[in-house]
């Protein structure tokens, strides 16, 4: 399957981290879905959109994210945990909620971008 | 159509290298042909200028006229028809073009690539924080700066400031790395390249001065600023320490004045004082590149005696300055004319200047390049420095003697007869030339004394040393009047003026 085929579904709460997001994914040429609040996530998954993966930014939301992680774990959509810092505790709940990989921000564009793939190849 | 826009292009190269050319010429550059910085202190202190086609780090903490620097090099640039580019990264475009004009400087036709973060930057739809600002914004930036050179292909450029990549550089290495690669590419593309760094103490910039040519200081304290280059690849350079000033119109630069590099063909010559009796005790008088000291006490008549030598040298149509650290101007103009020296009327007829220096205005270099100008550019054949003592307080920074030393000897190798005055503290008594330790620079020492005889004070002039001819061995008595400088017969029959035990002997001695 090519990249463009893919479409990666995106959560943050700050519109501009979306933003950058998209546009080195898109450059990357894989296809984005973005979502900046609760509402806006489970809008996008009820309307069961082709999604093959998705990158979780959870600062600036409350415990509620590992909710929306169950869903994606129990949509099988593949994800990663964006941590605003070092910590075990956010490590060990999102790892416990299903996530693939918690990364740190800020993050590298090559080695996000490297992480995915490998995330939409298993 | 195509042929005049290449034309234009030609006469465009031409202008540029024949203001390459005129530098060169002007300066004392090598194999290389210079670029103007548009400051001329510093393109005299470069040997004519900066080379071409390289990268040039101008150093500085804030206020230091990095800058205004950057301002000289690209106006200089573009008055040559020159395309000239400036790139900010910290000062916002219409902020910068504002203090240009405050400074008087026209960027019209200077280009302006403003890379600084604009008010948005700030705001809620701007903020970021899942990459570092290196992921993000340096592919713009680099993208902005290239479109920029390829548009109009400057031959100068400016970056202001350079340590700004640093905050779009993940680490040390690729801030290394891009900045090697944007200089390269610059330089490739023709242009000369200035860009300045913010160093400090906490944040060293000593990776920056590896990777350029050539590395010019700025340093400024309370109440000094000083421009220093440790690094120019290529060429040879004026080392040291040279005196800067931030004007209302910009940089200037006063080099440290080094007199070997100062030498001008002229007569060996002796200046009479115009008064018969002075010359008979000088063996003829004063000579052309000799530096004479007279020493003596206050109010016995030093000035006075060297304004009598500018009367004379006025009367051949030579021109005198006075530069007075102590007394002001209307004092000595008054006191010369009571003594039938015409001095406003020499002033009028421009044989005489009387510069009065203000205390701590300037440094000694500043100093020393204004003197330069006189010899220059006016052809002043008598400088007299009112006094040593006063030219050491009034002067800025440390090392007065030094500095006097390097003037001195300048205006010897120029054919320049130079008076210093020098104050002695002690009315009478034990006898001293100079309290500061000058003495080892003059030629020739006259002194004046007090003298009491007969229950009256009395004045008398004697030499002490003449390097290049003889002179009478005995003193004579000296005295101001209304009718100008008198001086006696050889006093022979008194001994004991030097220690200030003053003896009448019956009949002079003669040893033999």
């Amino acid at each position: 399957m090519p990249d463009s085929a893919y479409t990666i579904l995106l959560v943050s709460h700050l519109p501009r981290n979306l933003q950058l997001l998209a546009e080195f994914l898109e450059k990357e040429g894989y296809t984005t879905l973005s979502a900046s609040s609760y509402g806006e996530f489970d809008r996008l998954l009820d309307q069961r959109l082709p999604i093959h993966g998705a990158l979780v930014d959870i600062a600036g939301f409350n415990a509620d994210i590992w909710m929306r992680c169950e869903r994606l774990r129990a949509a099988s959509i593949p994800f990663l945990v964006v941590s605003p810092q070092q910590s075990a505790a956010i490590q060990r709940a999102g790892l416990a909620h299903g996530a693939r990989s918690v990364m740190v921000k800020p993050l590298v564009v090559k080695e996000l971008i490297s992480v995915i793939k490998s995330i939409l190849e298993v | 159509m195509a042929t005049s826009a290449t034309k234009k292009t030609l006469a465009k190269a031409e202008r540029s290298v024949q203001a390459e050319r005129a530098v060169s010429l002007n300066g004392e550059g090598g194999a290389y042909p210079r670029v103007s910085t548009g400051i001329a202190g510093l393109n005299e202190v470069l040997y004519g200028g900066l080379i071409p086609r390289r990268a040039y780090l101008i150093r500085g903490g804030p206020g230091s006229g990095k800058t205004t620097f950057g301002l000289h090099f690209l106006t200089t640039g573009a008055a040559h028809g020159e395309e000239s580019l400036f790139i900010t990264m910290g000062e916002p475009e219409d902020e910068l073009l504002a203090n240009a004009m405050e400074l008087g400087f026209d960027l019209t036709h200077v280009h302006m690539l403003d890379l600084s973060p604009s008010a948005e930057f700030f705001t809620q739809m701007q903020t970021y924080d899942i990459f570092s600002p290196a992921e993000v914004e340096r592919e713009p930036v680099t993208q902005r700066i290239l479109e920029q050179i390829e548009q109009i292909h400057p031959k100068r450029v400016f970056v202001d400031a350079m340590t700004q990549f640093r905050y779009l550089s993940t680490d040390a290495f690729q801030f290394r790395k891009q900045v090697l690669s944007l200089l390269r590419f610059l330089v490739e593309e023709g242009a000369t390249v200035c860009f300045t760094s913010e160093g400090s103490s906490e944040a060293p910039d000593d990776d920056l001065q590896f990777m350029a040519d050539g590395v010019i200081n700025l340093e400024s304290s309370s109440d000094n600023r000083i421009l220093t280059i440790s690094k120019l690849r290529g060429s040879d350079f004026r080392g040291g320490v040279h005196a800067m000033r931030l004007t209302s119109h910009g940089v200037e630069v006063y080099p440290r004045l080094v007199p070997e590099q100062h030498e001008q063909k002229f007569v060996q010559e002796i200046l009479s004082s115009g008064v018969p009796e002075l010359d008979e005790l000088l063996h003829g008088g004063l000579e052309r590149g000799a530096i004479s000291m007279i020493s003596g006490p206050t109010g016995v008549g030093k000035t006075t005696l060297g304004v009598q030598f500018m009367k004379e040298a006025a009367g051949r149509g030579e021109r005198s300055v006075v530069y007075t650290f102590e007394e002001q101007l209307e004092t000595i103009l008054r006191r010369c004319e009571s003594l039938n020296i015409p001095v406003r009327a020499m002033i009028e007829q421009e044989t005489l200047s009387v510069v009065p220096i203000e205390p701590l205005h300037f440094a000694p270099d500043e100093f020393a390049t204004m003197v330069r100008r006189e010899v220059e550019e006016r052809h002043t054949r008598i400088i007299m420095i009112d006094s040593v003592a006063g030219y050491r307080v009034s002067l800025r920074g440390e090392d007065a003697v030094t500095h006097l030393h390097a003037l001195a000897k300048y205006l010897q190798n120029m054919g320049v007869a130079v008076l210093l005055i020098n104050e002695i503290t002690s009315i009478a008594g034990e006898f001293q030339v100079s309290e500061i330790g000058a003495s080892y620079l003059a030629d020739n020492i006259i002194f004046l004394r007090y003298l009491e005889l007969g229950g009256e004070i009395r004045k008398v002039i004697g030499v002490l040393k003449k390097r290049l001819s003889s002179f009478e061995r005995a003193m004579r008595e000296i005295e101001m009047t209304r009718y100008g400088i008198k001086v006696g017969k050889p006093l022979t029959n008194l001994q004991g003026i030097l220690s200030g035990r003053i003896n009448l002997i019956e009949k002079p001695i003669r040893e033999d």
